[in-house]
């Protein structure tokens, strides 16, 4: 990552459906608004599961 | 974004509800909404003895958290699968919850007690994994549950799940399991009441509700759940409210409210094999295991 990023653009440039993940930086949950800083490390944590 | 309620920070979007919050008004919104399905579905009061089905997952130890908050005496029950690499991991995590709320877990091996695994079930039997998985938890969770004297049994399916099963129904037209599909279904002779809670709760919400609950739980996926049905049907529904945000709860909503899907009642008749209620002459589960303890 080059720059700033919010959470929200991120997801999109990965391809990923907001809706299917958390985005976590340390014990905090961020929203689709949130700006990443290019030496954030950030946990993308899928939350669908079977049944 | 910022907090609905207090106008902190958010940490959680609620598209459906078109709003945020922050992490504390969140678990609080959370709790709200499970405490109300419990009263507007009458599934239970403070006098009813309770066990919650837990597999390590997110859903179950979130429900059997917020449970624990409303004041409800709730016992858990744990069916130990025989998964390599996955059942071990998944009771770790559960034991850890137990212990630091100072709760009460049963657990029953389904090796020791019942003579097989999952993996040996869905071998001998060609089935895949996950039909082999939720015959046994559902005829297993009723037995033991009724064996345990418990009044409900606690499951927990969230808002997602329950929309991918009907989905996956009406795009089959299963009329007979629409007619059985609910947030409570009755007990009745040898069928203990089973009971759902989070239907009003997403997936991502539990999710969220236990990560800021500082509940640690399995995150990783079954290694045996690869062509799981339900996860196709969730994959296509969770599209559906990406783009219409609010369509599953309409969706489900909406089902619980027609709510009248007639089909011709089965008659249930006895298991010939161990006596619990089926439609054919052994039931399912006997069958199963019939099959995967043979020689």
């Amino acid at each position: 990552m080059d720059g700033r990023i919010a959470v929200g653009p991120m997801l999109e440039a990965l391809d990923i459906v907001p809706e299917t993940v958390l985005v976590i930086r340390g014990s905090d949950l961020l929203t689709r608004d949130a700006m990443l800083e290019p030496d954030d490390t950030v946990e993308v944590r899928p939350v669908i599961s079977g049944g | 974004m910022r907090c609905r309620v207090c106008k902190e920070r958010a940490a959680v979007e609620v598209r459906r509800h078109n709003a945020a919050f922050c992490r504390d008004h969140f678990v609080a919104h959370v709790v709200r909404q499970v405490e109300r399905t419990i009263h507007e579905f009458d599934m239970f009061d403070g006098s009813d003895r309770l066990v919650i089905g837990v597999s390590g997952g997110k859903d179950s130890l979130a429900l059997w958290d917020v449970l624990h908050r409303l004041g409800y005496r709730c016992e858990g029950l744990y069916l130990e699968l025989g998964i390599a690499g996955y059942s071990a991991e998944s009771r770790e995590y559960i034991e850890r919850f137990v212990k630091e709320r100072d709760l009460i877990l049963r657990v029953v091996d389904l090796n020791d007690q019942y003579g097989f695994t999952i993996p040996q079930a869905a071998e001998a039997t060609r089935r895949n994994p996950c039909s082999a998985c939720g015959l046994s938890k559902r005829y297993i969770l009723n037995e033991e549950a009724l064996k345990g004297g418990y009044d409900v049994l606690v499951m927990g399916h969230n808002l997602d799940d329950e929309a991918a099963t009907l989905f996956s129904n009406v795009l089959n037209w299963n009329i007979e399991y629409l007619a059985r599909q609910s947030a409570v279904l009755p007990a009745a002779d040898g069928l203990i009441k089973k009971v759902k809670p989070l239907v009003r709760v997403s997936e991502r919400e539990t999710a969220a509700y236990a990560v800021l609950s500082g509940i640690d739980y399995e995150v990783d996926e079954c290694p045996l759940v690869a062509g799981n049905t339900v996860n196709r049907m969730k994959e296509w529904m969770t599209l559906l409210e990406h783009r219409s945000p609010g369509v599953t709860q309409h969706f489900l909503g909406g089902f619980y409210k027609v709510g009248d899907f007639s089909a011709p009642t089965p008659v249930l008749k006895s298991c010939e094999s161990c006596g619990r209620p089926t439609t054919g002459t052994v039931c399912a589960f006997c069958r199963l295991q019939e099959r995967a303890t043979r020689q």
